[in-house]
C-alpha cells in the first residue's frame, strides 16, 4: 500500500493541520475498503496498475484536497482566475510574499533617512506602492497559469509521483519556469543594482566605520554580469521553449563561472573591513568585523555547495541527453551490420 | 455543440439532485465507500472526490451526523441522517416532485405542439 501512503500524505500536504488527520483517516478507510473490495472480486490481493486505477478514480490530489477545504474562496475577474483548490496556497503565498517587500521597502526607505538624507512621502509612497503591486500581479500570474494548467490536464497526474500533482506539458513548464526567472532576475539587480548606494551607508552607520573589502570587490561586478547574462538567457528561453544548444550550454556554463568567482571570494576573506587605513580598529570592532565576516564566509560556503549541485546535475542530464540521442544512432548501426 | 457546455449544464443539474439523493439514501446510515455503491447501483454514481467533502459539508451544516465505529476490525465513518434534517428532506422532495411534474407538463406540453403542427403540414 505503499501508493496509496503516498497519495494520502500528498493530499494530507494540501490539508489545513486542524482538518488534516480527521480527512486522511476517513478517506484512507474509503480508499481501503474499495481496494478491498476489488480485490474480493478478482480473488487475489491489487498490483500497483490496478492500485494506480483506483487512486486515479479518486482523484488528483490537489483538487481532492481542495474540495475538502472549508475555505471555498476563489479570485474571479470576469471569469475565475484562482479556483478554491489553488486558493488557499495562494493567499499564504500572497500574504508572506507581500509582508516581506513591505519589511524590505520600509527597510530600505528608513535606513537611509536615519543617515540624514531627506526621507519624502512623495517618492517613497508611491515606490512601495509600485512593489507590493509588481508583487501582487507576478503571484496572482503565476497562479492563474497554474490554474489554468490543473484544469487543461488535472487529471494527467501520476499516482507513481502523487506529490507531482499539478502537470504541465514540458513545453509550458520551460515558458512558466523561464518567466519566473526573468522576474527574479529584474527583482534581485534592481535590489543589486541599488544595494550600492545605501550598502556604504549602513556600513558607516554602525558607528566604527566599516566598509566593503577585497572578498566583496571579488564578488559585485562578475555577479552583476552574470545576473544579466542569466536573465538574458531566461528571457531568450521564453521565445525558444523548445530548448536549443545555446540554452542547453549556456546555464551550465553560468553557473560554473558564478561558483569559480564565489570561490575566488571565499580564498579572497575580508568582506567588511575598518574604513581607517591604520588599521588600528578597537578589540570589541575587530571582534564585531570577525563575525560579520564569519557569517559571509558560511553563507559563501553554503552557495558555492547549492552552485556546484545543481551544476552537477545540469552537467548529468546533458551527458543522458547525449547519451540517449547517440543510441538510436548505434542502434541503427548495429541492425545494419547485421 | 460544444460537449463543454452540455457537460456544465449537466453538471449544474445533477449537483442539487445529488444532494437530494445522498440525504435520501442516509435515512439508513452509510459510511463513504457503502454510500456511493449504494448510490451507484441506483444508477446515481458519484466520484469520491465528490461525495466525500461533501458528506463533511452536509454534516458541518447540521443536515448528517456522524459517527466513527468498528466494523470488520475496521473503524468507519457512519454517516445518517440527522433528526433536524428530516422535515427538511420532505420539504426538498415534495419541491423536486413539483418541479419534476411541471417539466413533464411543459414538455408533454410541446410534443402536442410539434405533433399538432407535423400533422397539419402532412
Amino acid at each position: 500500500m505503499q501508493l496509496l501512503d503516498r497519495y494520502l500524505k500528498t493530499v494530507g500536504s494540501y490539508l489545513p493541520k486542524s482538518q488534516r488527520a480527521d480527512i486522511i483517516r476517513e478517506l484512507s478507510e474509503n480508499i481501503r475498503s474499495q481496494m478491498e473490495d476489488r480485490e474480493m472480486e478478482l480473488g487475489r490481493p491489487l498490483n500497483e496498475a490496478e492500485q494506480e486505477a483506483i487512486l486515479k478514480q479518486v482523484g488528483n490530489p490537489l483538487v481532492v484536497a481542495g474540495r475538502f477545504q472549508k475555505d471555498q474562496r476563489s479570485v474571479a475577474f470576469g471569469r475565475q482566475m484562482i479556483g478554491p483548490a489553488l486558493f488557499p496556497l495562494y493567499a499564504k503565498v500572497l500574504s508572506v510574499n507581500l509582508a516581506i517587500t513591505l519589511v524590505i521597502c520600509v527597510t530600505a526607505a528608513v535606513v537611509p533617512a536615519s543617515l540624514g538624507k531627506s526621507l519624502t512621502s512623495f517618492g517613497t509612497v508611491p515606490a512601495i506602492l509600485f512593489q507590493l503591486m509588481l508583487q501582487f500581479s507576478i503571484i496572482t500570474t503565476i497562479f492563474t497559469v497554474a490554474e489554468r494548467s490543473l484544469n487543461r490536464n488535472g487529471d494527467q497526474w501520476n499516482p507513481r509521483k502523487p506529490s507531482a500533482a499539478l502537470p504541465m506539458p514540458e513545453g509550458t513548464r520551460r515558458v512558466f519556469s523561464s518567466i519566473v526567472e526573468v522576474v527574479i532576475g529584474l527583482i534581485f539587480l534592481y535590489w543589486f543594482i541599488s544595494a550600492r548606494s545605501y550598502v556604504p551607508g549602513i556600513l558607516s552607520s554602525l558607528g566604527t566605520g566599516l566598509r566593503a573589502g577585497p572578498g566583496s570587490y571579488v564578488l559585485y561586478l562578475p555577479v552583476l554580469v552574470l545576473t544579466l547574462a542569466g536573465t538574458a538567457l531566461s528571457a531568450f528561453t521564453l521565445f525558444s521553449p523548445q530548448g536549443t544548444v545555446l540554452s542547453d550550454y549556456a546555464r551550465p556554463a553560468i553557473n560554473a563561472v558564478f561558483l569559480a568567482v564565489v570561490c575566488v571570494s571565499i580564498v579572497a576573506g575580508h568582506w567588511i573591513i575598518p574604513a581607517e587605513a591604520t588599521g588600528r580598529a578597537s578589540q570589541s570592532t575587530a571582534a564585531f568585523i570577525e563575525n560579520i565576516n564569519q557569517w559571509i564566509r558560511i553563507s559563501l560556503i553554503v552557495t558555492a555547495l547549492g552552485a556546484a549541485l545543481q551544476l552537477f546535475f545540469e552537467v548529468r542530464r546533458i551527458m543522458n541527453r547525449r547519451r540517449n540521442s547517440a543510441l538510436p544512432g548505434m542502434n541503427s548501426l548495429v541492425s545494419r551490420s547485421l | 455543440m460544444n460537449p463543454d457546455l452540455f457537460e456544465n449544464l449537466r453538471l449544474e443539474l445533477r449537483r442539487g439532485c445529488l444532494i437530494l439523493a445522498v440525504l435520501a439514501q442516509l435515512r439508513n446510515e452509510h459510511y463513504g465507500y457503502t454510500l456511493r455503491k449504494a448510490l451507484a447501483d441506483q444508477g446515481m454514481a458519484i466520484d469520491e472526490g465528490t461525495l466525500y467533502p461533501l458528506l463533511r459539508r452536509l454534516e458541518s451544516q447540521g443536515l448528517l451526523v456522524s459517527e466513527w465505529r468498528e466494523e470488520e476490525k475496521r473503524n468507519k465513518r457512519f454517516y445518517r441522517l440527522s433528526a433536524s434534517a428530516e422535515p427538511i428532506l420532505r420539504q426538498l422532495l415534495e419541491e423536486w416532485q413539483n418541479i419534476n411534474s411541471s417539466l413533464t407538463h411543459i414538455i408533454a406540453g410541446q410534443d402536442a405542439t410539434v405533433n399538432a403542427t407535423v400533422n397539419s403540414t402532412t
